[in-house]
C-alpha cells in the first residue's frame, strides 16, 4: 500500500501542481500605460472611450501592442482628467456612455453609473460604484494605472 | 456465426459485460418512456462520434481554432452537417434529459431503490450542460468568448470559492490560449469520460430494477417484451431522436446558402480588446441571465447561488419526498412550476432582447463583421498564419467604421450616423464624409442650397468664409455654361481621386474629360485663387486641390489639417491626429481607405 502510493506520489503531485498552477500565477499589477494626448480629450466634460494599448503575454504567445482593454476618460478640468475601467463592476460587461442620459450603461444588465460613476439609481444590479483608475498627466500625454478587479463583489480586489 | 461468437465469449465473457450493464433493457412498463431513455443513449453516442470527426479536424489554438472551424464548414466534405449535427444534437440531448428527469419526478419513479439513477439522470443533465458550455467556446468567436467571460466573471463573484473556481476554468487571471486548451481537455477528455461512466452505470442501476430480476408486481403484469419487438422499439426511438434533431436544424437554420442548408450559428474570431455587448447567454441559460435581473447589488448571490442551489438541493430529495402522497404531489407541481418559470424567464429575455434596438444594433454589427470574417477568409489571399483576426484588423471596411465612431463621429457624421448604426444626439459640427470626393459629394458642397446646411459647413466657421461666399453668390448666379464647366471639374477632381465611377470608352475620353475639367478649374472658375493646384503656391489659402480626395492627400488632412497645404490657422477644431499622436499612421490609412471605399471585395 505504502510501496504503491509512494509510486503514484511523483506523477501525481506533479499532475495536480499543472493543473492548479493558475491558482499561483500572478496578477494584479497595476501598469502606468500612456492612453492618449491631453488634447485628444474634449475639454466639454463628455466622457471618451479609449483603447489601452500594451505588451501582452498569454500562454507562450507574445503580443506586441495590442489592445488589453478600454478605459473611459473625462476631463474635468483643463488638466485634470478622470479615468475608469470599462468592465462592468456588476458581471464583466463592457460599458457603454449614453450621452442622451449622460449616464454609463452597461448593455447585459442595465446597471447605470453617473458621470463620476457612482451607482445613482438604486434599482442598478451593479454593487459597487464603476472602477477609477489613476490618471497622470506627463507631458501632455494621459497616463492611466490600468488594472482589472474581481466583478460581482463589493470592493475592488484586484484580479 | 455462433461458434464465432463463442470463440470470443470463452474467452472473454463478453455476454457477462454486455449483461453487466443491462444490454438494452429499460425497466419501464411504458414504450414511450422506454424509448425515450434509448434515445437519450443514441444521441450521446451521436456526439461521441461526431465529436471525434469534429476532432479531426478540429486546433485548440487562439490564432486557428475559428480558423479551423471555418475550414471544417466550408472545405472538409461532411464537415458542415457534422458540426452542424453535434451543435444541435447537444440541444436536443439536453431537452430530453430535462424531460426525462421531469419523467421520473411526475410519475413517481423516483423512489427508492430508483432513487440512484435518479441522481444519475440528474448528475448527467449537469455534465451534458458542462459539455455544452465548455463546447461553445472552442469556436474562438465573438460570442463564445463573450459569454464565456461573463460567466465565469459571475463566477468569480461567488463568495469564498469564486476565484479558485474562475482561475482554474481559465488557466490564469484572464482567458487566454489556456482557457482554450483547458476547455477542449474538458470537453473532449474529462467530461465524455464521466459522461460514459454516468451512462454505464445509469444502465447497470435499469438492469438491477429490471422487473425480470424480481417477481413481477402485481399491479402492471404487461407481457414481456421479445427480443424482436424490443429491437424495433429502439430502432424507432433512434429514427425519431435523430428527426428531431433535424427538425429542430431546420428550426434555427441561419444558413442563405440553398445548396449547404445546415449552418452552425457562427460569430467572427475573438477579440479579448474588442467589446461585444451582443452576448448572451446559451438558450437554455437564458433563465439565468434573466433570474440575475432581479436581483440587484450584494441579493444578486440570491440569483446566481442560493436559488439555483436551494432547487438544486429540493430536486436531490425527491426520492424522500416522493414516499408520502402529498410529497409525491409537491414533486410534481414543482417540476412543473420549474419547467413553467423556465419556460417564463426564457421567453421574458428573449422578448426583451428582440425589442432592444441598442442589442439589436450591436448583434447587427457582430453579424456584418462575421460576414466579412467569411469574405476574407475565402478571398484569393487565403488565410495568413496570425489568423483571420488578424485580417479583420487591417481591414478598411471593418475598422473605419470603428475608428470614425470613437474618434471622427462627434463632429462629423457618415450618412447621417456615426457609420456604426447609431445618431449622436448632438447637432454635427462638421461635414458628412460619406461619398466624399465623389462627384455627388462636391455637387453638394458647390451647390448654394446646400453648403451653408449642417451637411456640409452649416456648423462650421466656414459657413462665413470664402468658400461658402462663392458658392452662395458667384456658384448661384452661374450661367449654364459654367455650370457645365463646374460639372466637369468636379468629375476631373473625382477622376483623379480614383472616386468616379463613369466608365469611358477609351482611355483618351477620359484624358480629355480630365483635362478639360482641370482647364475649367484653373481658368474658368478661379478656384486657383485660394486652391493650390498643381503648380507649388505658398499663398494658397485654402486645402491644397492637387490629388484631392486621393489617399495621401485624405492622410495627410487627418494627420494635420493644420499644415499650410491645408486649412493652416483656418482649421475649425479638428484635432491634428497624426502630428499629435491621437492615431497611429496605420489607422489613419485605414480610415483614408474606408472612406475611399478600398477594401477588398469578392
Amino acid at each position: 500500500m505504502g510501496a504503491g502510493a509512494a509510486a503514484v506520489a511523483a506523477p501525481l503531485a506533479a499532475g495536480m501542481r499543472m493543473v492548479l498552477h493558475p491558482l499561483w500565477e500572478g496578477g494584479g499589477e497595476a501598469r502606468m500605460i500612456r492612453i492618449a494626448p491631453l488634447n485628444a480629450l474634449p475639454s466639454d466634460g463628455k466622457p471618451r472611450r479609449f483603447p489601452v494599448i500594451a505588451d501582452r503575454q498569454d500562454a507562450w504567445n507574445h503580443y506586441r501592442e495590442s489592445t488589453i482593454g478600454q478605459v473611459f476618460l473625462r476631463r474635468t478640468a483643463p488638466r485634470e482628467v478622470h479615468a475608469f475601467q470599462v468592465i462592468c463592476p456588476h458581471a464583466g460587461c463592457h460599458i457603454e456612455y449614453d450621452p442622451e442620459k449622460t449616464l454609463y450603461i452597461c448593455p447585459c444588465h442595465a446597471s447605470t453609473f453617473g458621470l463620476d460613476g457612482s451607482i445613482e439609481d438604486p434599482a442598478s444590479p451593479s454593487r459597487r460604484p464603476m472602477d477609477s483608475l489613476g490618471v497622470e498627466i506627463r507631458n501632455g500625454a494621459i497616463w492611466v494605472r490600468f488594472q482589472k478587479f474581481q466583478v460581482g463583489v463589493p470592493n475592488k480586489v484586484a484580479v | 456465426m455462433s461458434r464465432f461468437l463463442q470463440w470470443w465469449d470463452r474467452r472473454l465473457g463478453w455476454r457477462n459485460v454486455i449483461q453487466a450493464v443491462g444490454g438494452l433493457r429499460i425497466p419501464d412498463d411504458c414504450p414511450w418512456r422506454k424509448a425515450w431513455t434509448s434515445a437519450l443513449v443514441f444521441l450521446f453516442f451521436i456526439q461521441v462520434f461526431t465529436g471525434f470527426c469534429l476532432w479531426l479536424v478540429y486546433s485548440p489554438n487562439v490564432r486557428a481554432a475559428w480558423e479551423s472551424i471555418f475550414y471544417l464548414d466550408h472545405d472538409i466534405p461532411g464537415g458542415r452537417l457534422v458540426h452542424a449535427i453535434h451543435y444541435f444534437t447537444s440541444d436536443v440531448l439536453i431537452l430530453l434529459l430535462v424531460g426525462h428527469l421531469a419523467q421520473l419526478i411526475w410519475f413517481r419513479l423516483c423512489r427508492p431503490p430508483r432513487e440512484l439513477p435518479f441522481w444519475l439522470a440528474g448528475g448527467l443533465l449537469i455534465l451534458t450542460l458542462g459539455a455544452a458550455a465548455t463546447g461553445h467556446l472552442l469556436p474562438w468567436d465573438q460570442h463564445g468568448f463573450w459569454s464565456t467571460k461573463i460567466r465565469l466573471e459571475i463566477m468569480g463573484g461567488v463568495p469564498g470559492v469564486g476565484t479558485v473556481i474562475k482561475r482554474l476554468q481559465a488557466g490564469g487571471t484572464e482567458m487566454g490560449q489556456y482557457t482554450l486548451t483547458r476547455f477542449m481537455a474538458l470537453h473532449a477528455g474529462l467530461l465524455p469520460a464521466f459522461l460514459l461512466l454516468g451512462w454505464v452505470l445509469l444502465a447497470r442501476a435499469y438492469y438491477q430494477l429490471d422487473p425480470r430480476q424480481e417477481p413481477p408486481p402485481s399491479t402492471s403484469p404487461g407481457p414481456a417484451a421479445t427480443h424482436g419487438n424490443r429491437l424495433l422499439l429502439h430502432g424507432v426511438a433512434w429514427l425519431v431522436a435523430m428527426a428531431v434533431v433535424f427538425a429542430w436544424m431546420r428550426c434555427f437554420n441561419l444558413s442563405d446558402d440553398a445548396a449547404s442548408p445546415w449552418q452552425t450559428p457562427m460569430s467572427a474570431p475573438a477579440d479579448p480588446g474588442q467589446p461585444y455587448s451582443g452576448a448572451r447567454p446559451e438558450w437554455y441559460f437564458l433563465f439565468l441571465f434573466q433570474l440575475l435581473q432581479f436581483f440587484k447589488g450584494e441579493n444578486q448571490v440570491w440569483g446566481s447561488l442560493i436559488i439555483p442551489g436551494l432547487v438544486g438541493v429540493l430536486i436531490f430529495l425527491m426520492p424522500w419526498t416522493a414516499a408520502s402522497r402529498i410529497g409525491h404531489r409537491w414533486n410534481q407541481a414543482f417540476i412543473l412550476a420549474l419547467l413553467v418559470g423556465w419556460a417564463a424567464l426564457t421567453l421574458t429575455a428573449v422578448y426583451n432582447d428582440a425589442r432592444d434596438p441598442h442589442l439589436q444594433n450591436s448583434q447587427t454589427l457582430a453579424d456584418e463583421e462575421y460576414r466579412r470574417a467569411v469574405e476574407l477568409a475565402r478571398a484569393p489571399a487565403g488565410i495568413p498564419v496570425q489568423g483571420v483576426r488578424h485580417l479583420l484588423d487591417e481591414d478598411p471596411k471593418t475598422q473605419g467604421p470603428k475608428l470614425f465612431a470613437d474618434h471622427c463621429a462627434s463632429c462629423h457624421r457618415y450618412g447621417g450616423t456615426d457609420a456604426r448604426g447609431n445618431t449622436p444626439s448632438d447637432p454635427p459640427a462638421a461635414p458628412d464624409l460619406k461619398g466624399f470626393a465623389t462627384p455627388a459629394w462636391l455637387a453638394g458642397l458647390l451647390d448654394p442650397d446646400r453648403i451653408a446646411t449642417p451637411e456640409y459647413f452649416g456648423n462650421t466657421a466656414h459657413v462665413d468664409g470664402k468658400m461658402a461666399k462663392f458658392v452662395q453668390e458667384d456658384v448661384a448666379r452661374f450661367d449654364a455654361e459654367k455650370q457645365a464647366a463646374l460639372r466637369q471639374t468636379l468629375l476631373a477632381i473625382a477622376l483623379h481621386a480614383g472616386l468616379a465611377n463613369r466608365t469611358f470608352d477609351t482611355p483618351t475620353a477620359r484624358e480629355t474629360a480630365i483635362q478639360n475639367g482641370e482647364h475649367h478649374l484653373v481658368q474658368t472658375l478661379g478656384c486657383v485663387d485660394c486652391h493650390e493646384f498643381q503648380i507649388e503656391d505658398s499663398e494658397a489659402s485654402a486645402p491644397k486641390l492637387t490629388r484631392y480626395g486621393s489617399r495621401d492627400w485624405i492622410i495627410q488632412m487627418i494627420s494635420d489639417p493644420e499644415h499650410p497645404k491645408f486649412y493652416g490657422e483656418r482649421n475649425d477644431g479638428m484635432p491634428r491626429f497624426g502630428v499629435e499622436g491621437i492615431l497611429t499612421p496605420k489607422q489613419i490609412a485605414l480610415l483614408a481607405e474606408w472612406l475611399r471605399g478600398e477594401w477588398y471585395r469578392p
